[in-house]
């Protein structure tokens, strides 16, 4: 290389090291801006789990998270309607355990409910392995984790109907009415052996358990019926980390007294249930928790008022199935 | 170290920098075994032991290469020595049989292996259906095998090579490290383009060194491909699979699915391109050229020209190896030749065109997958580009007595929009679980079709919110004027890079922090995994 390619080749090295920094720069300030300083609110993605951001302060008792297994498991106002405690699920579709982390603490500031349910199907959706690299560049530039609130800063204000003043009728649930029938061939044979949980996820699930305890509130590992994605090895698997971490677990796939019966009440062949099977697991589950957790019947509670008059509303809505 | 896709960061921000530095610290000589190494590293992250069967595929390829290579050199020396004609033409004859036979061993070793992998699951399951509509008793176990990622690619990229040497296109290769390199470079082993021999063997050995313009130039190539992927395809992800996944469960109306259906072509083309992008990018920096995969498919205004701009290598792929020889094979020929007296001129050749047709897309949709959908995609192009050569005089006789000029803007229009709303339904069943929901989808689409789910809501319902329909849009118009750019045979590239640096950094730091800020990563977004690496 002669002379002037040297210089060139230096003159072009140190041009692109300057763009890097006023690159650097740039995020730096954005990030300022971005990160947030007394307004701890995230943004809007998922309207339906963000929903208990509308439920006013500390009147939750139990609060249900997963992804769509739990959505379509879990009626709070059918529990609501038969046992009368208020509870609300966050779930969305194929969430993964890291939102679900994120979830439970901006839930947790606003609620102390007698326990927490974490649906187990998201367990084993399994997380990219750079997640953990982006999280540490985050901690550097605070822009690339709350990238997201660019919509809350927007002064064009596109989210007047899905805000968070925004109320779930539901209370998280989502109806499924269709019935596409499944098998109901045994899927929960008995074995010894184990499907493992993604080591992360497991540790996720960890650092949930262990935040809700500093917090009093006590955690409940549930495994909703689904033929399609449960079976034994899973259930040892959840069953181990349970007992590792210190939290309780009920299957509700091994629940014979549910009567699941997978020709009438799934909603596409054994992946999730219908209002069908709601219904049933609602039944079971909302006795459950009432005698396990002793949770207070609130239906006579002035203060509950609106959730006795979205019964109406719910059964209205799911009439058709009934 | 875990690379998942080409847009992930640890091909971007720790594989990609590593194999440039080792690159350009080695001797010139070294370079290519300095990007061999990286080759063979790189598909041991993604398939592990698995690259066992690559390994088979370069061996076979270059053993047969050279041995089609002695054969031609042994015809040249007795035709020289032969006296007379019929001489010559005998030993023409038993060469080109001894050729055409090796050549076919080359096929099926790199065919069969494919085969083998891919479809006998597929095979198996359809022997058992059958087995059980006979009411026989008996069924046979369906084989399952794990399948190394990318291998459709680089099996195609085999046969291509091995064809070329045999039609005297290209010299069989006597470097083995010439022909693992043309197989295995990294940034195309897993998504394509496929590449043919003529295009990137030479200049992958040469070992030329960065040049400052190749890496500035790819590296922002692979950042327009990383917006297209992550604002646009990720954001619509959400959306997509809801629909796809519950459309059943939760009654969406055909609207809701037609829309899913939309959006997923979006994304499909976002995806993929934006991955070919990050591909065409990581070669511009080691100075290869890399075949172009897609030209502005949205502006065609058939299903034809459509296949003629999108995954544009695999298109031609077929054309060349299956369109070609089986339109020239000498049936066909003799078919063409009688039908042309009874048909005429434009449909004369059709009948051959449509067997031929028929090969190339029950080939594209099997490539795509193992599965009927995937027959379907393929069927359902068949269908549409035979129909579209058999109406064509009526159409033109249609358009003639309209007085409707094919050259206007409004027909124009009307024809871009009609080919991608088929093209629309083509990626549906693309994308569909099953043959069952193709079909299902269709007919609620065809039966319960409102615009009214369009605009109460109901979008917002589905992981979208108004700000993500708003960035959707604003990056889609990006994507579509780079487009308008490219259809008017200006590089954005050059232009931008003419510009004084005050303008050009800015549009560069532009594209970067509209990246990082409206991309659809974190929490409440799920990254699509890479839609044709599993092809």
């Amino acid at each position: 290389m002669d002379k002037i390619d040297k210089k060139l080749a230096i003159k072009k090295i140190i041009g692109a090291v300057i763009f890097i920094l006023l690159l650097a720069l740039v995020l730096l300030i954005i990030s300022y801006f971005f990160a947030p300083q007394k307004d701890k609110s995230i943004t809007m993605q998922d309207v339906k789990p963000n929903g208990i951001l509308a439920e006013k302060d500390q009147t939750i008792d139990v609060i249900l998270f997963g992804d769509s297994e739990a959505y379509t498991a879990f009626s709070p106002i059918q529990m609501w309607r038969d046992n009368g405690f208020p509870s609300f699920v966050c779930a969305s579709s194929s969430q993964y355990v890291s939102l679900t982390e994120s979830f439970v603490h901006q839930a947790l500031e606003h609620q102390t409910p007698k326990v927490v349910i974490l649906e187990t199907n998201a367990f084993y959706r399994k997380m990219r392995s750079d997640n953990a690299f982006i999280t540490r560049v985050e901690n550097m530039f605070s822009v690339l984790q709350y990238h997201n609130r660019w919509k809350t800063l927007c002064p064009l204000k596109l989210d007047k109907n899905v805000n968070y003043n925004w109320k779930d009728d539901m209370k998280g649930y989502k109806y499924a009415k269709l019935s596409t029938k499944g098998n109901n061939k045994e899927y929960m044979i008995k074995t010894d052996e184990i499907e493992p949980i993604p080591e992360t996820n497991a540790r996720y699930v960890g650092q949930i358990a262990d935040y809700c305890r500093k917090k009093g509130v006590k955690v409940l590992l549930v495994s909703t019926p689904s033929s399609k994605n449960w079976n034994y090895k899973r259930h040892n698997a959840v069953a181990a980390l349970a007992q590792k971490i210190g939290t309780e677990y009920l299957d509700l796939n091994l629940q014979k007294e549910i009567q699941i019966d997978w020709h009438t009440d799934t909603a596409d062949a054994g992946d999730h249930l219908n209002f069908r099977g709601t219904k049933k697991v609602c039944a079971f589950l909302g006795d459950y928790l009432a005698k396990t957790y002793h949770l207070a019947d609130k239906r006579n509670d002035p203060a509950y008022q609106e959730w006795n008059d979205l019964i109406t509303k719910y059964e209205y809505l799911t009439a058709e199935n009934k | 170290m875990q690379i998942t896709s080409y847009i992930s960061v640890a091909y971007l921000a720790v594989f990609l920098p590593a194999a440039l530095l080792l690159y350009t610290i080695v001797p010139k000589k070294v370079r290519p075994f300095v990007l061999l190494a990286a080759g063979f590293t790189f598909f041991w992250f993604i398939s592990e032991f698995l690259i066992a069967y690559l390994l088979v595929s370069i061996l076979s390829i270059y053993l047969i290469g050279l041995w089609l290579e002695q054969l031609k050199g042994k015809r040249a020396a007795a035709l020289s020595a032969a006296s007379d004609k019929e001489e010559k033409k005998r030993i023409k004859k038993q060469s080109q049989t001894r050729q055409l036979l090796v050549v076919l061993l080359g096929v099926l070793i790199n065919i069969g292996i494919l085969a083998v992998l891919k479809y006998s699951p597929f095979f198996f399951t359809n022997v058992n259906l059958i087995l059980r509509l006979t009411h026989a008793k008996v069924g046979v176990e369906v084989p399952q095998f794990l399948t190394p990622i990318g291998i459709s690619f680089y099996s195609l990229q085999a046969v291509s090579y091995l064809h070329d040497v045999y039609k005297d296109k290209i010299k069989a290769d006597r470097n083995l490290a010439r022909v693992a390199l043309f197989m295995s470079f990294f940034p195309v082993i897993m998504e394509g383009p496929i590449c043919r021999y003529s295009d990137t063997a030479d200049a992958l050995y040469s070992g030329e060194r960065l040049h400052y313009k190749n890496l500035t130039f790819g590296a922002q190539r692979i950042a327009f491909g990383i917006f297209k992927k992550i604002v646009i395809a990720d954001r619509l992800n959400i959306f997509v699979t809801t629909i796809f996944k519950d459309y059943e469960a939760f009654d969406y109306d055909g609207g809701l699915i037609l829309l899913g259906a939309i959006f997923y072509t979006i994304e499909l083309y976002m995806e993929f391109s934006g991955t070919i992008d990050v591909v065409i990018g990581s070669g511009e920096m080691f100075g290869v050229r890399v075949p172009e995969n897609f030209r502005q498919p949205f502006f065609s205004k058939s299903i034809t020209e459509f296949w003629q701009r999108w995954h544009i290598t695999l298109g031609t792929w077929f054309r060349d190896y299956i369109f070609y020889p089986v339109t020239m094979s000498k049936p066909m020929k003799k078919l063409t030749k009688s039908a042309r007296k009874t048909l005429g001129r434009h449909y004369g050749p059709m009948p051959a065109s449509i067997i031929a047709f028929f090969c190339v897309w029950f080939c594209n949709g099997l490539w795509h997958g193992a599965g009927w959908q995937f027959i379907l995609f393929g069927m359902y192009h068949f269908v549409l580009i035979s129909l579209g050569s058999l109406i064509l005089p009526l159409s033109n006789l249609v358009l003639g007595k309209l007085k409707i000029d094919r050259n206007k803007f409004p027909y124009k229009l009307f024809t871009i929009l009609r080919t991608a709303l088929l093209v629309s339904i083509g990626e549906m069943f693309f994308n569909s679980r099953g043959f069952h929901d193709s079909i299902h989808m269709l007919k609620r689409i065809l039966t319960t079709f409102t615009f009214k789910s369009w605009f109460d809501g109901s979008v917002f319902s589905l992981g979208l919110d108004p700000y993500d329909v708003l960035i959707l849009v604003i990056a889609i118009a990006v994507v579509f004027t780079i487009g308008i750019i490219k259809e008017k045979g200006k590089s954005p590239r050059e232009c931008i890079g003419a510009k004084p640096i005050f303008v050009r950094w800015p549009i560069y730091i532009a594209l970067v922090v509209s990246i990082i800020v409206f991309g659809a990563y974190g929490a409440g977004y799920i990254p699509i995994d890479p839609i044709y690496a599993n092809f």
